[in-house]
């Protein structure tokens, strides 16, 4: 277990190096020079070329990496003289646009990815398994059909479309919910939920789709397996046979599902936070990558790699908790 | 129907003891898209305790389908039973499920085809057989555990204690039918149901584990119905022998009488089909041909007609009535569901079925026995 766990993690340094050479690459591969994007209208070379200095953009680009990547885990600074920047560790640079220290930018919208994802995570899963779930366990009944209608119309339906359905119902139409504003939820936790409500229903509502089937699935399967039926000779009631038997036989899966998903759902759920004008991690790599500042997009893909790289992780543990018959070595 | 029963119920010999299990008529129906199967088609047999009985039969004869009725195990919204199964006194045809339950695994137990795919993979082998005793007894964990233990060691597994803590995968496959059977028999059942126990296991090990279940049944008495396809199994623990063909039973009698001088072509079939070390491959081998009917379009008259050698087809009653289980009047208490005549069956038997080699082989090895 902890040499597999050992190799696990790195494996996941590897790829978070690669992710990050590629990401890095990118800086160079974009065709427009970070000084004219930075600099204001009527721009001359010669603040083209202070920019130029005080980014380091000249160095070569493996020493530009190592300085980039220095900078996230000891700190480093910028320029030099007049325009000498200090940048604790960790240091993701400064924003092209604003100057703005990135590391500023992804603390005030991780919160709010981080809000979105939790809380959709939580949805998803209590609809989504709860419903695939029972669905089995029922199958060929009214509510096995209704679980697999939704689940289908749930499974096709953009979020962009649902997220305004949600929007016009409960906040223009009937006005039972105010627009969403993040509070945070060290203020005020009420406050809190209420704000990421509607985010996290449409966004559950409709990844529980998912689970949902895969979870009437796996319980068909298991159900129909011969252990099941063992279980039932042995004079088990019905309930346990369903969930000690089973759910357990059937979780492995679902658990897999889970993991990957809110790896993604941290990565930030773009769509959503646009909607519902909430500007979380998604939303600025967005906005960063149409306007060319690299230093966010890294950061932002550095982050979303780290999520789901360590949700990877926790999936493969976990399946090894779950499985007696998965040996980690 | 009742002289019939009254007819196998003299055939047993032994005690005066009733019978544990008494199937009478037993139906079972499965509504489909394409039809409704008849799965099973007004069985009878009994089984007293100490004793065991041999259902044999292709796949698709009925063999599981009956055991799974007498554990009450199918699915109530898709299966039709009728008739009357008794366990032990208790008509367990149409009891409702919290009763079953209790009878089932403490009355009743079943011992699964491939001990893999019937033990749950992710629950340790003991956690199985503790689950199994605490549904039936009131007692701690760790007096379970202990029992659990008691009982891996009973049916010869080494070192109980610390395998009792193993899962399923980490078992041989002969091991882990003994721990199936440990699991099955931790509430001292007084019957075992088995379906091809060893069908999955290799022809050493398959000895092995008859030899346990006979041992125990000396030890506990139980009756045990042993399903297999596998005439060596049959002749090796049987007491009686019940042929089933097409859901509907063909030829029942003591083993002696079915397997050594059987009067239902679909048994001489059964035999022939059995291949010796003897002599050549080809000449030795004799498949029945064609395939089990299927059980929704059941043939007409005789359900074995289409594949009988001897079928009396035209003018013959076998593609037109449905022969009924009746005694052989010159073999007491053996059973057997032809049209052909006794007369001629028996000289069938002698003139063409015995004559052929590794019939004799089997017969002399069971005089042997």
């Amino acid at each position: 277990m902890f040499r597999f766990l050992i190799r696990r993690i790195l494996l996941a340094v590897l790829t978070l190096f690669a992710i990050s050479v590629v990401a890095f690459g990118l800086f160079f591969a974009v065709p427009a020079d970070p000084a004219t994007t930075m600099c204001a209208r009527g721009c001359d070379q010669v603040t083209k070329d202070q920019i130029h200095a005080r980014l380091h953009l000249d160095d070569p680009i493996y020493v530009q990496y190592f300085d980039y990547m220095k900078g996230i885990f000891v700190g480093r600074e910028y320029g030099a003289g007049d325009w000498k920047r200090d940048c604790p560790a960790p240091c993701l640079g400064f924003s092209f646009r604003t100057d703005e220290p990135v590391m500023d930018i992804v603390k005030r919208s991780l919160p709010i990815t981080v809000s979105i994802a939790i809380g959709a995570w939580i949805f998803e899963l209590l609809i989504g398994v709860t419903a695939g779930v029972f669905a089995a366990l029922r199958r060929g009944t009214v509510f096995d059909k209704l679980a697999i209608s939704l689940s289908l119309v749930g499974a096709a339906m953009p979020v962009f479309f649902f997220a305004a359905i949600l929007l016009y119902v409960f906040v223009f139409g009937t006005g039972i919910l105010p627009f969403p504003e993040y509070v945070p939820i060290s203020k005020n936790p009420l406050a809190w939920a209420g704000a990421f409500i509607l985010p996290w229903l449409s966004l559950a509502l409709i990844n529980a789709a998912n689970h949902s089937r895969l979870g009437r699935a796996q319980m068909l399967e298991t159900l129909s397996e011969d252990f099941i039926r063992t279980a039932r000779a042995k004079g088990l009631r019905k309930s346990k046979v369903s969930l000690r038997h089973a759910l357990r036989a059937a979780i492995n899966p679902i658990v897999t599902m889970a993991g990957l998903s809110l790896g993604g759902l941290l990565g930030g759920a773009v769509i959503t936070e646009s909607v519902f004008g909430m500007q979380g991690l998604g939303m600025q790599t967005v906005t960063a990558a149409r306007e060319l500042n690299m230093p966010l997009v890294m950061a932002t893909v550095l982050i979303a790699t780290v999520f789901i790289v360590v949700a990877n992780i926790v999936v493969d543990v976990a399946y090894a908790a779950l499985d007696p018959r998965v040996r980690l070595s | 129907m009742t002289t019939v029963t009254e007819a196998a119920a003299a055939a047993k010999d032994t005690t005066d003891e009733a019978p544990y299990l008494e199937v009478e008529n037993l139906t079972v129906r499965f509504k489909t898209e394409d039809g409704v199967v008849r799965a099973v088609d007004g069985v009878d047999f009994s089984v007293q305790r100490g004793r065991t009985l041999g259902i044999v039969g292709e796949s698709g004869s009925g063999k599981s389908v009956t055991s799974l009725a007498i554990l009450g195990l199918h699915n109530p919204k898709s299966a039709t039973i009728g008739g009357r199964v008794s366990v032990g006194g208790t008509d367990v045809v149409g009891l409702s499920e919290a009763r079953l339950r209790k009878m089932r695994g403490k009355d009743m137990s079943m011992i699964f085809q491939d001990p893999l795919t019937s033990l749950h993979p992710y629950y340790k082998i003991g956690t199985q057989i503790v689950e199994a005793y605490r549904i039936h007894h009131d007692v701690s964990k760790s007096d379970a555990r202990k029992r659990a233990i008691e009982m891996l060691d009973r049916v010869g597994i080494p070192e109980p204690a610390k395998r009792v803590d193993q899962y399923p995968h980490e078992f041989s496959g002969g091991m882990r039918q003994r721990a199936m059977i440990a699991m099955s028999l931790v509430n001292n059942p007084d019957l075992i149901i088995a379906d091809e126990p060893t069908t999955a296991l290799d022809v050493t090990v398959q000895a092995q584990i008859l030899e346990l279940l006979a041992d125990l049944q000396r030890e506990f008495r139980s009756a045990i119905i042993m399903i297999t396809h596998d005439l060596g199994v049959v002749s090796q623990v049987a007491d009686d022998v019940l042929v089933m063909y097409g859901g509907r039973s063909v030829e029942y009698g003591s083993a002696a009488q079915v397997l050594r001088s059987p009067h239902h072509p679909y048994t001489w079939g059964l035999l022939n089909s059995v291949p010796t070390l003897y002599g050549s491959a080809e000449e030795d081998l004799n498949p029945i041909s064609g395939n089990p009917p299927s059980l929704i379009n059941i043939p007409s008259g005789c359900a074995f007609n289409p594949r009988c050698k001897y079928a009396m087809l035209g003018d013959g009653p076998c593609d037109k009535d449905v022969p009924q289980l009746a005694p052989v009047a010159s073999d007491e208490g053996h059973l057997v569901s032809c049209h052909l005549p006794e007369g001629e069956r028996i000289t069938i038997l002698n003139e063409e079925i015995l004559t052929s080699s590794h019939l004799q082989s089997r017969s002399e090895e069971t005089d042997g026995e």
